[in-house]
């Protein structure tokens, strides 16, 4: 079992990776005592997240995942919770989608794209910031904070 | 010591545990890691994947120079490495940057100086 997850997480590495040094990691493997295999699995799925994120460049794209996702929380806080969520929920789903699909590593590229998510998570922010506006306009929500709104509320029934 | 030398300083625990591994022969991966290991008395033991990502980095440094097995009868897989003119220069900048960090601990810390290595 764990020969076979060791072979998996060794197919999941790039292919240049696998190509050199795989069948050198897999008779490393077989030479270990089955004490060391808890170890070597360990090492090769950090490894893996090493090579996944750290060398390919994916980490720019997390972290304007997080950026962004902290950018909302912020800005969105005086928003009611459901949209709140929906906001959080696009903001990690278009980092995660330029993430999937970006070009192989290429550090001028990466920069690039890097700024542009940027952009675009700000430019996104605000577009929705302006929507909160206008339905409070709309639906002529008061702006005064949620704990007076319901003895306003009250007080006008009292009338 | 250089400056062009400074800009590489300083090494990461696993890449001066491979460079002081290949100081003495050359060796292949398994070799290299038990090599580190009992350098440091089993205190840090360095995994296949650790060890072939910083080898790549090394080779592409030009640090370690790879090739393949010297004689027929070894496995075909087995790849060698080799500690380059750069690599031995690099390895031995850092050793004289650690002995500069054990004076200071030693002048600093006491029990340093007679803790028993």
């Amino acid at each position: 079992m764990s020969g076979f997850i060791y072979r998996l997480l060794i197919a999941c590495h790039s292919s240049s990776f696998r190509e050199n040094h795989g069948d050198e990691m897999l008779w490393v493997f077989g030479e270990c005592t089955p004490r060391e295999t808890r170890p070597l699995l360990a090492d090769a799925l950090f490894s893996l997240l090493r090579q996944w994120t750290l060398h390919s460049g994916a980490w720019k794209f997390l972290a304007g995942g997080a950026v962004s996702a902290l950018l909302v929380l912020g800005c969105g806080y005086s928003i009611s919770r459901s949209f709140n969520w929906s906001l959080i929920w696009g903001a990690q789903r278009h980092s995660a989608i330029l993430a999937l699909y970006s070009e192989p590593p290429d550090p001028a590229f990466n920069e690039y794209e890097f700024e542009l998510q940027a952009r675009q998570a700000i430019g996104m922010l605000t577009r929705y910031r302006q929507f909160d506006e206008d339905r409070r306009a709309v639906h002529r929500i008061p702006n005064a904070s949620r704990s007076d709104a319901p003895f306003g509320r009250n007080s006008e029934n009292h009338e | 010591m250089d400056d062009d030398l400074k800009s590489l300083l300083p090494l990461t625990p696993a890449t001066l545990h491979i460079l002081l591994a290949l100081a003495a022969e050359d060796l292949h991966g398994y070799a290299i890691m038990q090599e580190v290991a009992r350098q440091s008395n089993g205190q840090y033991k360095v995994g296949p994947g650790t060890l072939y990502e910083n080898l790549d980095k090394l080779t592409a440094r030009g640090f370690v120079k790879k090739f393949p097995p010297p004689s027929a009868g070894e496995d075909p897989r087995r790849r060698y490495y080799r500690l380059t003119q750069l690599g031995r220069r690099v390895l031995t900048a850092d050793i004289e940057r650690l002995k500069t960090v054990l004076k200071e601990a030693k002048l600093h810390l006491p029990s340093a100086a007679t803790s028993r290595t």
